[in-house]
């Protein structure tokens, strides 16, 4: 398979990252999730709440997102509505494959617990309705995987969605590669998250270090290591940054690599 | 060539359809141009100003559209800052290949402006970017008179509406009036999937017609493409929308 089909967009309503000014972000956003993955080259899609938005019923969004091959929709394992929202949609739309909990979004907005029963209650019964192979995902920070008390969280989920905050961290890459084992996590799919934008220090993400990151992860998909990347996001396409300029160039350039192994996640 | 690569949408901005509650439609819609254009399997399309969005800049957007074949901008026929921006799309990127002048061959439009107006936006466009790109136009079928010649002239393509459901029927014997005001000028066709002026859904059996007859113009060369009107309608569920999806689904890789 090529690599593109590994590739996922993290797919938020436009201007969710503007919203407010706290990021630092200058200029608009415009760009839709379902635009924003055509415009990376990837038919794979995250589509995240914040902010309430989308706002239910799901019917319009997961219509246009029916041309994509996959799509994965965030829920709110503390509301049961959102849980029997995507129960609804996923039976109307094959292409959705999964859901996923947000267990770090604290920073930005989005909808986040951290109370694991609510994990495990979600996940029973997306199971029961929608089947073994529907796709529960977890969104962390890479830091958080290192700290033993995650695991119970971690455990919940079928698909590891790992994201890595800053440039300085591209240095720990094998390091947080290397504690899934050690957690005893080495059997989870992973899809490994890159920023266009430096959120912590609401700066650029320097274009070289997209190569790095990139770099780094097809290195791994190559090897049967991981089992995905995810980009950050339609919110940042159009804004003129540097770094989603550079992604969008690698993917142009390693999109159609050829890369081992199945189309899960 | 494929016959999908004769196929464009009428992209504008979503929920303007809507807006001012004219056309009776149902839902809600939130598709945007290119989600419209990927929705339906079209290659290119016309993206089209209305209640004054997109408004300029239209880099942004321009971006999304990006990944289209073939792009066409909406213009005004005085509207300088659009001309000048939809010049500068031509040359920030290649596949600009016109723009559109929207609802200009009204007997109102006519009087504010004269065929020599129309023929300076030609001269702009086809002068003004590093390379030219062309001048259409669009043209209802209720707005065939002799007296508007003078203006299809200026144009290098006419697109051809017919927006009233009931004057459907009489699509075939306005096309034929439509070619003596037009002469060898390239002839696209629009095609509704919601009868405006109706206020209701466009019949299958008027769909079904409209679509077998333009196929046909299109296999023959009479006309060099269709324009399905819209992504303002296309996630609304609407029949009409599902019956030409499966129609482009069917002949949109037949070679032509």
């Amino acid at each position: 398979m090529k690599l593109r089909e590994k590739v996922w967009l993290w797919g938020l309503d436009p201007g969710a990252d503007h919203f407010g000014g706290e990021n630092g972000l200058a200029g608009s956003n415009r760009m839709t999730p379902m635009e924003g993955a055509y415009y990376f080259g990837t038919r794979n899609l995250l589509r995240v709440s914040r902010f309430g938005f989308p706002k239910p019923p799901l019917d319009n969004e997961a219509e246009k997102l029916s041309v994509l091959d996959r799509t994965v929709w965030s829920i709110d394992p503390t509301d049961p509505d959102s849980v029997d929202e995507l129960i609804r949609i996923a039976r109307y739309f094959p292409n959705i494959r999964g859901a996923l909990i947000l267990a770090d979004g604290e920073h930005r907005g989005m909808l986040h617990t951290r109370d694991v029963q609510l994990y495990r209650e979600a996940r029973a019964q997306i199971k029961e309705k929608l089947g073994e192979d529907f796709q529960i995902w977890l969104q962390i920070s890479a830091s958080k995987i290192v700290v033993e008390s995650q695991l119970p969280y971690l455990e919940t989920a079928d698909v590891l969605n790992i994201w890595l905050s800053t440039p300085q961290e591209s240095m720990h890459l094998d390091t947080y590669l290397g504690q899934l084992t050690q957690m005893g996590l080495e059997n989870k799919k992973t899809v490994w998250g890159l920023y266009f934008w430096n959120f912590a220090r609401k700066q650029i993400f320097p274009p070289a270090m997209v190569d790095v990151f990139l770099n780094k992860y097809r290195e791994w998909l190559q090897a049967g290591r991981i089992d995905g990347i995810a980009l950050y996001s339609n919110t940042l396409a159009d804004t003129k940054l540097s770094a989603a300029f550079a992604a969008r160039d690698w993917m142009a350039a390693h999109g159609d690599d050829e890369i081992p192994g199945g189309e899960d996640a | 060539m494929k016959l999908r690569d004769k196929l464009w949408l009428w992209g504008q901005t979503p929920h303007l359809h809507h807006m001012y509650d004219n056309y009776a439609l149902p839902g809600v819609n939130q598709m945007t141009a290119f989600e419209g254009a990927m929705y339906f399997g079209l290659p290119n399309v016309c993206r089209v100003t209305m209640g004054g969005w997109p408004a300029v800049p239209f880099e942004q957007e321009a971006m999304v559209l990006d990944g289209m074949k073939s792009v066409v901008w909406g213009v005004g026929a005085t509207d300088m800052e659009m001309q000048d921006e939809v010049i500068n799309m031509a040359n920030t990127h290649p596949n600009v290949k016109a723009a559109i002048l929207d609802d200009f061959f009204s007997d109102g439009s006519l009087k504010k402006q004269p065929p020599s107006a129309i023929a300076e936006l030609r001269r702009k466009l086809h002068e003004g970017p590093e390379r030219p790109i062309e001048l259409w136009s669009v043209i209802y079928c209720t707005e065939l008179f002799e007296n508007r010649i003078p203006y299809i002239k200026e144009c290098d393509a006419i697109t051809f509406w017919t927006i009233d459901g009931k004057l459907l029927p009489g699509l075939e014997k306005n096309f034929e009036k439509l070619k003596t005001l037009t002469g060898d000028l390239p002839i696209y066709c629009g095609c509704y999937m919601w009868d405006y002026h109706g206020k209701r859904h466009m019949p299958l059996s008027l769909m079904k017609y409209q679509l077998d007859v333009m196929y046909g113009w299109l296999k023959s060369g009479q006309i060099e493409g269709i324009i399905f009107c819209s992504n303002c309608i296309g996630d609304m569920g609407l029949e009409a929308v599902s019956y030409t999806r499966a129609w482009i689904a069917e002949h949109g890789d037949e070679e032509i």
